[in-house]
C-alpha cells in the first residue's frame, strides 16, 4: 500500500475512533448529565483527531528523496511524491476544500433559512434578531478542518485504490461533461423551487430576490458551461444549454420585476427616505447582475445560433 | 466525436535493454515503482517532462514509446 494511502486510512481510522468513543460518552453522560452539556463533553471525543497529525512521521520514509526535480510541493516531511503522486493529492486536496465549501455554504445557508423562515417554534420577522452562540465558532473551524481531511483521505483511497483505465486521456482542468450539465441543471432547478417556496412564506419580495440572485448565478454557470463544453457535448446539448439559458434569463428579469415592485409595496408606508433608497440600491444590485450575465449571454445565444 | 487514447511500449523496451527491472527504470526517470506499473497498465498518463526521460533512458524517441491515437467514433 503507498504511504499516502496508508496515512489516509489512518485519518479516516482515527475519525472513526472518535466517533466511536463520541457514542460511549454520550451514552455514559446522558442520563446523568442535561443534553446541551452531554453533547458539548462527548463532543470531546473528536479531540482524538489530533493523533492525525503525526500520521506523516509514523508513516516516514527516512526521508528519501526520489528525484529532486519533483519535489515542487513537497513538504519537508514528504520527501517521497512524484508526479504521480502529486497529481492525486492535488485532485485530493481540490475535492477536499471543495467539499468542504459546498457543505459549508449549504449548511449556513439552510441554517439562516430554517430559523428565519421556517423556524418551528415561532415565526421569525424581520423585526427579530436571532443570535447565534459565540461557542459555536470554534466547533465551525473545527468541523470544517475535520471536513477537509476526511473529503481528502476518501479522494486519495479511491484514486490509489480505483485508477481506471485511461481510455480517454484526461485532463487537468475540470471539463463539462453531459452528467454534470444535466445534475447542475437539476440543482438548480430545485434551488428555484426553494426560493419559490420562500416567496409564500417570507414574503413576495424576500422570494423574488433569492429566485433573482439564484437565477443571477444559474445564468453564469450554464453560461460558463456553454463557453466550455465538454468533450461529448454535441449541438443537442448546446441547443438544451441556449434554451435552459433564454429560460433563466427570462425568470430573471420577472423575478428583477417583482422584488423591485415588492420592496416598494413594502416600503410605500414607510419614511420618504426608505421608499426612494431600498429600491434604488435594489435596482442597482438587478442592473449590475443583468450587465454582466444576463445580457452578454443573451447576446451571445442570438449570434451564436446553434452552430457552437 | 473524438476518443483519444495512449498506448506505450515501456515494457517491451524494458526488456529489450538488458531485461530492466520496473524499479530500476523508476530510480533512473525519477519516479515511484507504482508510477510505472500504472503507466505500463495504461492507467496513468505521463507529463511531457517524464515522456522524454522515459524515452532517453532507453536511447529512442517519444514517438516511440508513446502512441497518440485519435480514433473516430
Amino acid at each position: 500500500m503507498n504511504r499516502h494511502e496508508k496515512i489516509a486510512w489512518f485519518n479516516l481510522a482515527m475519525f472513526g475512533l472518535s466517533v466511536i468513543v463520541y457514542f460511549i460518552l454520550f451514552a455514559f453522560l446522558s442520563p446523568k448529565f442535561p443534553l446541551k452539556i452531554s453533547l458539548m463533553v462527548s463532543s470531546s471525543a473528536f479531540s482524538l483527531c489530533a493523533l492525525m497529525a503525526f500520521a506523516p512521521f509514523l508513516f516516514r520514509k527516512n526521508g528519501t528523496i526520489i528525484d529532486e526535480r519533483e519535489v515542487e510541493e513537497t513538504l519537508f516531511f514528504f520527501p517521497d511524491l512524484d508526479e504521480r503522486d502529486l497529481t492525486i493529492q492535488r485532485k485530493a486536496r481540490f475535492h477536499g476544500f471543495g467539499f468542504f465549501w459546498g457543505i459549508y455554504v449549504l449548511m449556513l445557508m439552510g441554517t439562516w433559512m430554517w430559523l428565519r423562515y421556517f423556524n418551528p417554534y415561532g415565526a421569525a420577522k424581520y423585526s427579530v434578531n436571532i443570535t447565534v452562540d459565540i461557542d459555536l465558532l470554534p466547533l465551525l473551524v473545527v468541523g470544517g478542518f475535520l471536513i477537509i481531511i476526511l473529503a481528502h483521505s476518501i479522494s486519495t483511497i479511491i484514486q490509489y485504490r480505483t485508477e481506471k483505465n485511461s481510455d480517454q486521456l484526461k485532463e487537468d482542468r475540470m471539463s463539462s461533461s453531459r452528467s454534470f450539465v444535466v445534475f447542475c441543471l437539476m440543482f438548480f432547478t430545485v434551488l428555484l423551487v426553494i426560493n419559490s417556496l420562500l416567496m409564500t412564506k417570507a414574503g413576495f419580495a424576500a422570494g423574488a430576490l433569492m429566485l433573482m440572485m439564484s437565477s443571477g448565478i444559474i445564468q453564469f454557470i450554464i453560461w460558463m458551461m456553454y463557453k466550455n463544453p465538454g468533450r461529448n457535448f454535441d449541438k443537442g446539448d448546446l441547443l438544451i444549454l441556449k434554451i435552459a439559458g433564454w429560460i433563466v434569463s427570462i425568470i430573471f428579469l420577472v423575478s428583477y420585476m417583482t422584488a423591485c415592485i415588492g420592496t416598494w409595496v413594502m416600503y410605500r408606508d414607510y419614511s420618504a427616505g426608505a421608499v426612494i433608497i431600498v429600491p434604488i440600491s435594489l435596482l442597482s444590485f438587478g442592473a449590475l447582475i443583468m450587465f454582466f450575465t444576463v445580457f452578454p449571454f443573451m447576446k451571445m445565444y442570438r449570434r451564436s445560433g446553434t452552430d457552437e | 466525436m473524438n476518443k483519444p487514447k495512449l498506448n506505450n511500449t515501456i515494457r517491451r523496451f524494458r526488456f529489450d535493454n538488458n531485461e530492466m527491472t520496473q524499479q530500476e527504470l523508476a530510480n533512473r526517470v525519477g519516479v515511484t515503482r507504482q508510477t510505472i506499473i500504472a503507466l505500463e497498465a495504461g492507467k496513468y498518463v505521463p507529463s511531457l517532462a517524464l515522456a522524454f526521460r522515459i524515452a532517453r533512458v532507453f536511447g529512442v524517441t517519444v514517438e516511440d514509446v508513446f502512441q497518440y491515437k485519435n480514433k473516430i467514433r
